[in-house]
């Protein structure tokens, strides 16, 4: 009886535990998902994976503090993975397109309400065009926050190349943002 | 106006980097502050477009393209297996040369082992019997030694 109440109670505690962690991580890590994978059905598979992930590294792994750049990592790990294997999906799927009313974001403030759908077609646009090292390094640097060295760590390469694909992207969107080619 | 950064230092100092004297002609000149100003403001225009939540991809299914894409994997399919077949056919469709070449050796060969012997005639006679055959055999001078009791004392050889 004892050992029964004693599981219940362990298994009480990690819902509790997963269920902090979705809360807390799950918005940063389906953005980055979402922007690096193309069909937002799959960012969240993917999205689920990761945190499923980082669950069962908390559990065995209690000691370390600090999860951020380990997310990030395995984040951009799994999209690679899921982008790889995407071709098979996307040959039998049915093909999609861009509908400009799905680009006002239904959570918009004033702000980005503020900023044309026109704006917001080109800029997406032009980050899908770019390379995926690019899109991966601007992802981390521009949207979530983290310096230049962390991103190069995240991603495992060196500053100096994180900088070029950084400089690169940064240049092909304002290009975008300007309206030109 | 000649010595204002280019794209790749301005952005450089932005990133907390770039050379002393960079960062004091980035103080001094204002067209290169309203660029980095500039700079500055897309980069966070750029940041909350791509935060927001993405364009959703609508799928609307294309009549035209779906059949299309799955009529060219099947003609690839097809295809193969054709070369494949073709590759691998039997060896009497092999072009008429390759069996030109052998069938003198063939015939050679078969004229040899049944030449005139009587070993044919035996086998064909129809109202003998066979141990009859078998003494007609053994009486025929022409006969192989080999086919006869003892050794090949002449050194005949069947071929």
């Amino acid at each position: 009886m004892c050992a029964l109440e004693g599981g219940r109670l362990r298994l009480v505690a990690a819902r509790k535990s997963y269920e902090d962690l979705d809360n807390a991580q799950r918005p940063r890590v389906e953005r980055l998902c979402r922007l690096l994978l193309a069909d937002p059905a799959e960012a969240q598979d993917v999205a689920q994976e990761v945190l499923m992930k980082l669950f069962q590294a908390q559990e065995t792994r209690p000691e370390t503090t600090s999860w951020d750049r380990w997310v990030m990592r395995v984040t951009v790990n799994a999209c690679r993975d899921r982008r790889r294997s995407a071709w098979w999906r996307r040959f039998r799927s049915d093909d999609s397109v861009l509908r400009e009313d799905d680009l006002i974001s239904p959570v918009a403030g004033p702000e980005d309400a503020a900023i044309a759908g026109e704006v917001r077609r080109r800029v997406w646009a032009a980050f899908r065009g770019l390379s995926r090292r690019q899109q991966e390094v601007f992802a981390l640097r521009h949207v979530e926050d983290l310096s230049t060295a962390k991103v190069a760590e995240a991603l495992g390469m060196s500053q100096g190349s994180a900088k070029r694909h950084l400089f690169r992207a940064v240049h092909r969107l304002r290009l975008a943002l300007r309206g030109a080619s | 106006m000649k010595d204002c950064l280019s794209d790749r230092s301005l952005w450089s100092v932005l990133e907390g980097e770039g050379t002393e004297r960079e960062r004091a002609h980035l103080a001094d000149c204002e067209r290169c502050g309203s660029r980095v100003q500039r700079l500055t403001h897309d980069l966070s225009l750029l940041g909350r477009v791509l935060s927001a939540a993405p364009p959703l991809p609508v799928a609307v299914p294309h009549a035209g393209w779906t059949p299309v894409r799955w009529a060219a994997a099947a003609a690839v399919i097809v295809m193969g297996l054709m070369f494949g077949w073709m590759r691998a056919k039997p060896a009497l469709d092999r072009p008429a040369p390759v069996l030109a070449d052998s069938m003198p050796i063939l015939e050679r060969l078969a004229g040899e082992v049944f030449s005139d012997s009587g070993f044919g005639s035996a086998l064909g006679s129809s109202d003998a019997t066979d141990l009859d055959g078998l003494a007609m055999l053994s009486d025929d001078d022409t006969v192989p030694c080999e086919w006869q009791p003892g050794s090949c004392d002449d050194d005949t050889t069947l071929f």
